[in-house]
Parts: C-alpha cells; structure tokens; sequence
C-alpha cells in the first residue's frame, strides 16, 4: 500500500540522509505485520498482479487500466452522506421512543427484517426510471403512513397482514393524496401536469397488490385450521333445495397470533374465531338437513323398489328370460330405474348390488384387479348419477396416483362389506371431489 | 434514464445524475434510493406523527384498513395541512444534506 500512496518526491526533501533512511526503513518493518511465506495468488481474471505491476501502482503496458472513477468516488460521498443521514435520523427516531415509549423499535424491526419497503419497492421503480424522487416520496408517504400506524403499536400487534393491509390502503393514500403535490414540489418550475401524475402515480401503487404483500405474512397470520376443509365435502343431499352442499368459508384468520398477547388483538381473535364457528355450525346443520332428507328419499325408495320388484319376480321365477341376463344389461337396466327418477326406488341392498356389478363392470371379477383410471370414472360418474349429482362437482382430471391407491382400496373394503354405499359414496365424493 | 429535474433552489437540477449515481448498476442505485427513500420515511413520520394524536392514528388507521380512504383523506388533510410543506421541506433538506 505504501508504493500507492507514495507521495511525490519534493526536491527539497529528496537528499535524505543514509541514517535517516535506515531508521525510516526500521520504523516501517516495525510497523508493518510480520511477512508471511509467500502463497500462490490465485489471479482468475488474468490480469498482472499487484505486486508486479509498475512499483507506482499504474497498469504495465498491454494491460487494462483502471483509471479512478470520479463516479465511483462521488457514490462513497453519496453513501457517505446516506449513512450520516440514516444515524441522525434513526437517533431523532430512538429519541422519539424514549420519550413516548413507541414507534422506534417496532419500526426498526420491520426495517430491519425488510418488510418495511413494499411500496418503498414500487417508488423505486419510478425513482430509477423516472421520477427519482416523487416516486419514492410518494411511496414513502404511504408507506410511513402504515409505519407510523405500526408504530403507534396499533397495527404492530394484529400482524404483518394488518400491516399489509394498511400499506395498501397507505400507499393509495400516499399515491393519490401526496403525489401531485410531491410532484409539483419536485418538478420546481413545471407545474404537476396530469401526465406527470399519470406518469408516476402507477408506480408507487403497483407492489400493492397481493403478491407483493404475501411475502410479509408470517407463518403466523395463516389460516389457523385450513384442515377445516373436509366439513366442506359434506353427503350431497338429493334434494332439489340441499343439493348445494354448503361449504363452509374459511374465515381468513385475519388476526395473527399476537406476540405481544394485546387483549385487543384477542378480542378480534375470539370474534373471527366465533364468526367462523357460526358458519360451521350453520352448515353442518344444513349437512344434517341435507342427510334426513335424504334418509327420507332413501325409504320411500325403497319401499316403492319393493313394489316394483315384487311385480317383476313373478315372471322370473317362471324362468322367463325377456332379456339377455348379462350383468351389464341387467345393471343398465337398473340404472335406467334410478335415472328415471325419485319414483324409481332403490333399496340400500340393491343399491350394493347395483354398485357392486358396476364395479365388477369396471373391474372384471377378479377382486385382486384393479379399476383402470378411466373406469374409475365411470364408476365415479354412476354413483354421482345415483345420488342426483351433477358432473361439473367432480374433478375430471386423471387421477393422481394417491386418489388412485384410495379408490382401489375403497372398492376392495366396499366388496368386502366393510363399507356401506353411503360410505363408499361419501369416501368416494372426497376423493374425487373438485 | 429519462429523469425529470428536480429545483433546488431555484436551480434546476438532474437528481440523480447531480449524485453522480446514474452510473451505477440500476440495482446498486435502487438500493441506495431505497435507503434514501427510508430516511425521507422516517422523517416525513416524525413530523407527521407532531400532527396526529394516538386517537387520530388509529381513525386514520381504521379508515384505511376498512377501506375508506376518502375519510382517512379528510383526517389527513385537517390534521396535516401543511403536508406538501413538510415533503417540501424534508427533501430540500435531504437533497441538500446528499449533495453536500
């Protein structure tokens, strides 16, 4: 280092004496760390290294120079200047803290962990494009708004997503508010022409959106139950007026866990907490509704069914074959008695059977096969047909290989009795459920 | 980098090119203006924060998470209405203070 920063000989000084320049070579081996055994430098950019170069520190010839950029130097002043301003800044922030017992290090803390310039981020686009300034004070503005509301301690406590919430509806505000007299603040002379405000309104606004937003949401302000989503697959009632199977809305757990166990921010819990358990309520009663009515269904079907078939046996028992006893033909024919409607009845038993000769259908005899995919559809869109559903409920994508391995399994138990057809339907409806 | 001017003292001035960072890597600038942007932040709120009460921030608080900015305006606008004066001045000092 001390070959750069050389100074330039002064004549004047230049006859040194021989005693003098030992004891300023002395003084230096004093000074200077103690000299390690040379290592191999690594040099990947291929350049000379330092300490061949010319013994004032310039390039040797053919090598690229590399003169000081006045830029460069002028962003360390820059940053120089940056860094006084943030500590004075931060300072008069503490202070306030002290003094008030707020603001300052929950502001800080979302500065520090960066989910402090969401719209920071946006005026960035305009600064660097556009309006250097305006689009960061702009944001800014927005962005303080929502701060300084963090700050109070009011926004910090419901968490990131209220604090999302806030930048948002802060970074309008600051947007549509503050921008046309920020920019006419900045542009001096010209006066805020609309353009110039259609110019850079968009860009403080546009990382508002919900995306933007998303990465500041801790885990904490999820959905607290998302497993909550089975009650909404409930038995398709077959009734006209239940046959929408009211699934319950997952209230957005809008109120995160509160780390600082505010009893406001508990309140808000309890009554988002008792908001949803209302709609559960309402619609497992609607489910429960839905299920009697069609338990009801299901009865006088059967009662009907037993009518119809006591009408039918006669001729059977005779040995009388009207039609070719295939077990499709004589399924279809069956499934032709449910298509027609509620007035035909079909008994649970026969409702086994019927589902059981489908499945043989689809299956083959053999219980060790299993449905081929495409059938499991078909099976899929019998037993929906059963029960009054519509296709457009179902997911008619491929069936991935775990919805493949449940149905395979759902179909052995159903042979096997160990399920009933409200069951194996039901079990079957969750899987392949949309 | 089409840039507007900025007037600074009567002088109308090239921000970003007076800085002498519109060389820098567009990231390398962002983050220096990110920074800038958050010192403005922070004194823009500080003197916002002379303005408004704890009540006040927490109406304007409600209002903007329900949505209602039209009265978060209202509040803003009676509580700070020298707004435009405090930007103007916390840049003017910013700017002063960076190109220093």
């Amino acid at each position: 280092m001390d070959r750069i920063f050389k100074p330039k000989e002064d004549p004047s000084t230049t006859e040194i004496s021989k005693e003098r320049t030992d004891e300023i070579v002395a003084d230096q081996q004093v000074r200077r760390p103690p000299i390690r055994p040379e290592e191999p430098k690594e040099n990947p950019s291929g350049k000379v290294p330092y300490d061949e170069r010319h013994p004032d520190g310039r390039a040797l010839p053919g090598e690229e120079s590399q003169p000081a950029s006045p830029e460069k130097s002028k962003a360390e002043k820059v940053k120089e200047n940056l860094t006084n301003a943030e500590k004075s800044t931060d300072a008069k922030v503490a202070e306030l803290s002290k003094e008030k017992g707020y603001f300052a290090s929950k502001l800080e803390s979302l500065a520090k962990n960066k989910k402090l310039p969401l719209l920071l981020a946006a005026g960035l686009v305009g600064l660097t494009i556009a309006l250097p300034v305006g689009g960061v004070v702009a944001g800014c503005y927005g962005m303080g708004l929502a701060q300084a509301l963090i700050g109070h301690g009011i926004l910090y406590g419901a968490g990131a997503e209220f604090y999302g919430a806030a930048s948002v509806a802060a970074g309008t505000l600051g947007a549509t508010w503050a921008m046309p007299k920020i920019i006419k603040e900045l542009l001096g002379k010209k006066e805020a022409t609309p353009e110039a405000v259609k110019t850079a309104t968009p860009e403080p606004v546009k990382p508002v959106v919900p995306e933007a937003v998303k990465p500041v949401v801790p885990e904490a302000v999820k959905p607290i139950t998302p497993e909550v989503a089975p009650v909404s697959e409930p038995v398709k009632p077959a009734t006209p007026e239940a046959a929408k199977p009211v699934a319950p809305e997952v209230v957005p757990a809008s109120q995160p866990i509160n780390p600082e166990g505010k009893a406001e921010d508990i309140d808000k819990k309890i009554e988002a907490l008792e908001a949803r358990l209302a709609k559960f309520e309402k619609a497992i009663e609607t489910i429960e509704a839905g299920l009697n009515n069609l338990k009801d269904i299901a009865g006088n079907d059967r009662a009907e069914l037993e009518k119809l078939k006591e009408g039918r046996g006669g001729s059977k028992k005779t040995g009388e074959k009207a039609e070719p006893a295939t077990e499709k033909s004589s399924t279809e024919a069956t499934e032709e008695e449910v298509k027609k409607g509620k007035s035909e009845k079909v008994d649970d038993k026969d409702l086994h059977d019927l589902i059981s000769q489908k499945i043989k259908t689809y299956r083959g005899d053999n219980p060790k096969n299993t449905i081929p995919n495409d059938n499991k559809h078909l099976l899929r869109h019998f037993v929906s047909e059963i029960y009054g559903l519509k296709d457009e409920e179902y997911n008619d994508k491929p069936l991935n290989s775990l919805e493949d391995i449940k149905i395979n399994k759902l179909v052995r138990e159903f042979d096997d009795g160990n399920v009933t057809t409200e069951e194996f339907y039901e079990e079957l409806s969750k899987i392949i459920r949309k | 980098m089409a840039q507007d001017k900025i007037t600074i003292k009567g002088k109308e001035i090239d921000f970003i090119k007076e800085l002498g960072i519109e060389d820098l890597p567009i990231e390398e600038q962002g983050k220096l203006v990110e920074r800038m942007a958050n010192v403005v932040n922070k004194r823009l709120i500080l003197r916002i924060l002379d303005h408004l009460s704890e009540e006040e921030v927490k109406l304007v608080n409600a209002n903007l998470v329900s949505g209602d900015t039209e009265a978060a305006f209202k509040i803003m606008d009676e509580k700070v209405p020298n707004f435009d004066k405090i930007v103007s001045e916390e840049l003017a000092k910013f700017q002063e203070e960076m190109l220093k």
